[in-house]
């Protein structure tokens, strides 16, 4: 079962991901966005699959000028990402943490 | 089928079936990138059905069920939500990046992580979503572990055939799992990798399946215990018959009777059993298999256009340019008692004939009026391998006509090569129904006696393709006439001519 882990500081809201970010991750991560957090840490060393319901998520956020660091995506993330044409629009190298 | 499980439209059961569905996909063979791939599909489709099919609930249900053959693997999910149809939904990246609108991403991964994708509208009964994953067969020698040794078995096979060798003994004996090796060696020499079941070529799916008594069957040895031939039949899944599905005799110790005997053995092993019939589904690019069915007493009752596709045999004709079709031989075991039928005008003669010629008595009727079920229950398989549709009736509902012509819609976008139709020939209604269905092109296949819980089946067929009929070869007399109906209705109502 998916859970995630979260811890706030400030304006950043750092999560980690245990399990599939998929509908029921997105649902609770939206569920702890407060207001003022503009920065997501998503780490995702323990996540295997991500789906559309995640890319859409992320993408979503970042389309809001919002900043997004993942660490660790799982090698679909990838994939999808050239399957749905949004390879481009996502600034790789500033997203992925080393 | 392996599983089916009824999970609720809550999104918690994502997760619980994605895992399954990956541990079950590297189960049978998928490489761990494709099982996360088809898990993904998997993940897409339940999220859609839990967003779009069941907007407003998370109290709902829906059905999800596993299969998996030698060749693919299988999900079937259905559902009875609100109507919506992948096809109306495409991906438009331009949309998503100027809109933020990601209609369609979901179905555009389903269908790049799985090799086939269908969704069928079953009108009252619900939508049906299907999913399947070819699986990548890696070099059967390294399945098989055989020793290199064995290939040189090939160089002589030609030989082998026209040395044959007199038999002045052997035995006849039902299979055990410890004869599954000895199987797959038979086949091997015989067709060396040209057989169209790899099963065969796999001791242990042969084992699996014996040990599961999946499998019944003969094997015929020498004294010395060299197995030199087998016969294997499937009891078909709710029905009391059998199914032919494997029969050979190493080359070079055919014409020694041994066929009979082990025909004659399985015979007795099926009456014990209290299997009702034989049936078997002989290739017509040759007549060889009719030949061997007809001189055990099976009388051919249909003729099922492109059931197969494009198979090459080994031994026999290399190129066939177009699908296989097949005769469907029957043969009774044990005398069923007379039963009402109710056979539509067009084709009571030919059905007649084709109970007359298998020796059951049955009593056509003319029904005077007939009452349709609440609902149509229909089954469907899908011959994914050889793009035919098999569409099962055994109960006729009121929305009977537009179910079936949204299924065939729904299947005529896959490229099919045909859908066979089976309607139940002791259920009132089918007369007047297969009049309502005219529309929809169906000819003529013949009678499938038996065949599905213990019923008799008209079986009628849609063909996509163009058949030369003079390459399909049929061995007996009333399979000529058969064959002879078919091609008629053909001309007439898929031709035109």
């Amino acid at each position: 079962m998916s859970t995630i882990n979260t811890y706030r500081e400030s304006k950043a809201l750092s999560i980690t991901v245990h399990g599939a970010f998929n509908l029921r991750t997105v649902r609770m991560i939206k569920s702890r966005l407060a207001p003022g957090i503009d920065k997501l840490n998503i780490n995702l060393i323990n996540c295997d699959l991500i789906d559309s319901e995640g890319i859409i998520f992320l993408h979503q956020w970042l389309d809001r000028n919002n900043e997004l660091k993942l660490t660790e995506p799982p090698p679909i993330m990838y994939e999808i990402l050239d399957i749905l044409k949004l390879d481009n629009a996502w600034e790789l190298d500033n997203i992925l943490n080393n | 089928m392996d599983a089916r499980f009824t999970i609720s439209t809550d999104d918690q059961v994502i997760d619980p079936i994605c895992d399954f569905t990956y541990r079950w996909c590297l189960n049978y063979g998928l490489s761990e990138g494709e099982a996360l791939r088809f898990s993904v599909a998997i993940s897409e489709l339940i999220t859609d059905v839990i967003l779009f099919a069941f907007p407003s609930s998370s109290q709902e249900s829906f059905e999800i069920e596993y299969y998996h053959t030698f060749s693919n693997l299988e999900v079937i999910i259905c559902e009875m939500g609100e109507p919506f149809d992948p096809d109306r939904h495409s991906y438009d990246a331009e949309k998503a990046l100027t809109e933020n609108n990601f209609e369609g991403a979901g179905f555009l991964l389903i269908r790049s992580f799985s090799d086939e994708f269908s969704f069928i509208n079953k009108g009252k009964e619900g939508k049906e979503f299907r999913l399947l994953k070819n699986i990548k067969i890696r070099d059967i020698d390294e399945l098989l572990e055989q020793p290199a040794s064995l290939r040189e078995v090939d160089k002589d096979r030609k030989d082998e055939e026209n040395s044959q060798k007199q038999l002045k003994e052997f035995t006849v004996n039902r299979i055990k799992p410890a004869d599954a090796e000895d199987i797959s060696k038979i086949f091997y020499r015989t067709y060396q990798y040209s057989y169209f079941k790899e099963d065969m070529y796999l001791p242990k799916k042969i084992e699996k399946a014996v040990l599961s008594k999946d499998k019944l069957g003969v094997i015929a040895r020498k004294i010395n215990g060299e197995a030199i031939g087998y016969f294997g039949v499937m009891q078909k899944e709710g029905s009391n018959i059998a199914e032919v599905g494997e029969a050979v005799v190493s080359p070079r110790y055919r014409r020694n009777g041994v066929m009979s005997s082990m025909m004659s053995r399985l015979i007795k092993i099926l009456e014990d059993r209290e299997v009702t019939a034989l049936f078997a589904k002989a290739v017509t690019n040759h007549p060889v298999s009719q030949k061997v069915n007809h001189k055990f007493g099976y009388k051919t009752t249909a003729l099922i256009l492109t059931i197969s596709d494009k198979v090459k045999y080994k031994g026999f004709d290399e190129e066939y340019p177009q699908p296989v079709s097949a005769a469907l031989d029957f043969l009774p075991i044990i005398n069923s008692s007379k039963k009402p039928v109710y056979v539509p005008a067009r084709y009571k003669e030919i059905i007649l004939q084709t109970y007359d010629k298998l020796d059951m008595e049955v009593e056509p009727r003319q029904p005077s009026s007939s009452q349709l079920a609440e609902k149509s229950d229909i089954d469907l398989n899908v011959d994914y391998p050889n793009s035919t549709l098999e569409i099962v009736v055994h109960e006729y509902g009121s929305d009977f006509l537009t179910a079936l012509s949204d299924i065939v819609n729904s299947f005529e976008q896959n490229d099919l090569h045909s859908i066979y139709l089976d309607l139940p020939l002791e259920n009132k209604a089918t007369p007047e129904q297969v009049s309502k269905i005219s529309s929809l092109n169906f000819i003529y296949s013949g009678l499938a006696p038996q065949f599905y819980r213990d019923a008799d089946y008209l079986r009628l067929q849609k063909v996509y393709l163009n058949i030369d009929f003079s390459i399909i070869e049929v061995y007996s007399e009333f399979g000529k006439e058969i064959k002879s109906f078919v091609e008629n209705e053909y001309n007439k109502h898929i031709q035109g001519k």
